[in-house]
């Protein structure tokens, strides 16, 4: 007889799992009982994933680490956070996806049983400190990812997209997974306690440091292994590509936060080094690759790519204010991506052809209040107060100033010089005189308006008072 | 160790059994190779040229199959040792079924299991 | 049970049907080759106490996998039929400097010598048994769910659409 070393008590540990795991189940049979009533099943998610962001944002105090099934899941604030922030863009992305799979002709309800899925994953990456749990909540992200990014079946781009996006991430999770396999060899233990207390000397615990870190670094679009990002970005549905560029990239940050901070503190001086190139390369080729982007969705994809350089400075500053900046930054970028995304899909025709920048000719006068949100939304992308872009990137150079990193500073901030360029000229574009080629329908949905208002609301609030969420992430970041 | 005797006994007469058959027929069949014979599914039908179209259905299928082959796998380890895990492991193992089941409920249902 | 001979015999017929799958110029051969060397490998990993292994090779990698291996190839159908000997030479460069690799971290890195008390320990099934539904039981239920959202991509991409 085996004894089973759970308790009834540690499902209070898995609620927000929980939460949106009954919202899966809800969505997968409302999808197969009825036919055609798909709408319905956006209200529901929006809904479920509401609970689930209240439910963080209540409990949220006090700080402590509460630790469920024999120490493989917790909940404590860093986790409560990235729940939000994962919560929040999911609502976003629903909000988003209402009216575009209907003008796209997706009738599959499936879309938002998977989108939930991907949410329970990212939940729980962000919420232990067990390199099985994470590998499952990878592959499990990873999968719904690429099926996401599939749905768009009429158009050429999107399956080849999710193919290429399946091919480079079953590598990344294959190095993933030998990682753990050669920690587990080494240390014989898969948390990340046990790992720290083996000898960081020895050849195979470099060498699975680094095939773990292939695996997470993948999924932020970090230098060598940002190169999927651009054609996924271009050829996913729209409110897939948002959500794709903000959520997986919450997970993956507070796993990498967690992971080297705990797993491997005793080699940081080294995987320092690792990250500092790292960093600066990820700014340097986002923001220089971006220059020459003509398409609006691969623009805002190699962005994305600068974004996470710019939240790796803060991760390799490894002090309480960088921890936190990098929640704070996520946090904002939750509102100024997911709005820029959503003034695009505005901005889009059916079938989410010509998405090139020169179709924003004009569309200032034609279209005020898009014009104004995009514009705003990319001083926020450049870091101009008194946007949130700005406060964030303030906290991570400042976070890096601290640990004496001057140079990456500078170069963070000649980078953001650099964008400065590219995100401007959209403004410049949006407010040239003249028409875009042709004139036409553009998506006409009132949630896809809300989206813009809230991504300007939180855009603008959060930029002039930071200090409510950013109190929180200093809090979180105490205990990891 | 030795349980697994038999098993092995098994499996390399089933090995000489295979070799033995396919090494006979290489021996006793009469040979005329020509390359059309390497294509597949020739039913008396011209040799189409730049491929053939095959049903996306099989793949489909393949993929399923996989998946519940893995599950099979997870319940092994329950079966072999079913008496000892008692009440709990049953409960357990259940779950599990029971989510993939609707796995299962939900390829029939949208159609993926009908070959039109 | 433990006869060195049955090893190097299966090891021996593992290496000439993994050659065998290398060399035929068919890829459908290529394929039921492969077949033989999951079969192959599973009888030496039985020499090697480890049953549960040996399992998951016979029921996961020739059932399904060669399975849906095959079916890719007939799916691809004439497109199959590339020249494959352009890339050989490369091909035996990467594998030799991944055996040397292998041989070398196996050689100067004795933890892997401490792992070996993992295939002496019994029926390893049931070991596995005991832990995923104790301790593990939490990874083991989320693995359900991979595999169901699995299957809802296979499901949603692979359909057609009525019209």
């Amino acid at each position: 007889m085996i004894i089973m070393p759970y308790h009834l008590s540690d499902f209070a540990v898995i609620v927000p799992e929980l939460i949106v795991a009954a919202l899966m189940l809800i969505l997968f049979v409302v999808d197969l009982a009825s036919k055609n009533r798909k709408k319905i099943l956006s209200s529901i998610s929006i809904a479920g994933y509401l609970a689930a962001l209240l439910y963080s944002v209540i409990n949220f105090w006090p700080a402590v680490q509460k630790f469920g099934f024999v120490g493989q899941i917790f909940i404590d604030q860093a986790g409560n956070f990235i729940n939000m922030v994962v919560t929040l863009t999911a609502i976003l992305a629903v909000m988003m996806s209402r009216d575009f799979l209907d003008r796209e002709n997706i009738k599959d309800g499936e879309y938002y049983v998977i989108m939930a899925a991907s949410v329970i994953s990212m939940q729980l990456l962000s919420s232990t400190h067990n390199l099985i749990i994470v590998f499952l909540a990878v592959e499990t992200l990873s999968i719904s990812m690429y099926i996401l990014t599939g749905f768009f079946k009429d158009k050429e781009k999107s399956p080849e997209a999710a193919m290429k996006y399946f091919i480079f991430g079953a590598f990344a999770s294959a190095f993933l997974v030998v990682g753990i396999a050669l920690f587990y060899i080494y240390s014989g233990s898969v948390e990340f306690s046990g790992i720290a207390k083996a000898n960081a000397e020895g050849l195979l615990f470099i060498v699975a440091f680094f095939m773990v870190m292939v695996g997470i670094l993948f999924k932020i679009a970090a230098f060598p292994f940002h190169s999927w990002t651009p054609d996924i970005y271009e050829g996913a549905p729209t409110p897939v590509s948002a959500f794709m560029s903000v959520a997986p990239k919450a997970a993956a940050f507070i796993l990498l936060i967690r992971f080297l901070a705990i797993a491997v503190a005793s080699i940081t001086v080294q995987w320092q080094n690792l990250l500092w190139i790292t960093a600066v390369f990820t700014m340097f080729f986002g923001n220089t690759v971006a220059l020459l982007q003509k398409d609006l969705k691969r623009l805002l994809g190699y962005s994305s790519i600068a974004h996470a350089g710019y939240m790796l400075v803060g991760v390799l500053a490894f002090n309480h204010l960088g921890n936190a900046g990098v929640l704070f930054y996520l946090f904002g970028y939750v509102f100024t991506n997911m709005g820029a995304f959503a003034v695009c899909e505005y901005l889009s025709k059916k079938g989410n052809e010509d998405a090139s920048i020169k179709n924003l000719r004009g569309i200032g006068y034609k279209y005020p209040a898009a014009g104004v949100a995009m514009a705003f939304f990319m001083l926020s992308l450049t870091g101009i107060p008194p946007t949130v872009g700005f406060v964030g990137k303030f906290y991570l150079f400042s976070a890096a100033i601290d640990a004496h990193y001057y140079w990456l500073v500078i170069l963070g901030v000649i980078n953001s010089a650099i964008s400065a360029y590219f995100y401007l000229s959209v403004v410049v574009e949006i407010y040239m005189k003249g028409d875009a080629k042709e004139s036409s329908v553009w998506l006409n949905s009132l949630t896809l308006k809300y989206v813009i208002a809230i991504g300007i609301a939180g855009t603008l609030i959060f930029g002039i008072l930071p200090s409510l969420p950013f109190n929180a992430a200093i809090s979180a970041v105490g205990i990891l | 160790m030795s349980g697994y005797g038999e098993v092995m006994v098994a499996f390399i007469l089933f090995s000489v059994i295979f070799a033995g058959m396919v090494i006979m027929s290489r021996m006793l069949a009469p040979k005329n190779p020509y390359k059309e014979k390497l294509d597949l599914y020739e039913c008396g039908s011209p040799i189409l040229q730049g491929g053939y179209k095959m049903d996306i259905k099989y793949y489909l299928l393949a993929i399923m199959f996989t998946l519940f082959d893995i599950e099979i796998l997870f319940v092994v380890p329950w079966s072999v040792y079913a008496r000892g895990l008692g009440i709990i492991g049953f409960i357990e193992v259940s779950v599990f079924i029971i989510l993939l089941f609707a796995g299962y409920i939900y390829a029939y249902v949208k159609g993926a299991l009908k070959w039109q | 049970m433990n006869s060195p001979i049955l090893f190097y015999l299966l090891a021996f017929l593992l290496i000439g049907s993994s050659l065998m799958v290398v060399l035929s110029k068919d890829i459908y051969r290529a394929s039921f080759w492969l077949v033989g060397f999951f079969l192959f490998f599973a009888g030496l990993l039985l020499t090697l106490h480890a049953p549960f292994l040996a399992l998951t090779e016979i029921i996961v990698y020739s059932g399904a996998i060669a399975v849906m291996i095959i079916f890719a190839v007939m799916l691809t159908g004439k497109y199959a039929n590339f020249e494959l000997s352009g890339y050989s030479i490369a091909g035996v460069l990467i594998a030799a400097i991944f055996i040397i690799e292998i041989m070398l971290i196996i050689k100067d890195v004795p933890e892997f010598k401490n792992f070996a008390f993992a295939f002496a320990s019994g029926s390893n099934a049931r070991a596995v048994g005991i832990s995923l539904f104790s301790g593990y039981l939490f990874p083991f239920e989320i693995t359900a769910i991979l595999l169901l959202v699995a299957l809802f991509g296979a499901v949603v991409l692979a359909k057609r659409r009525k019209q």
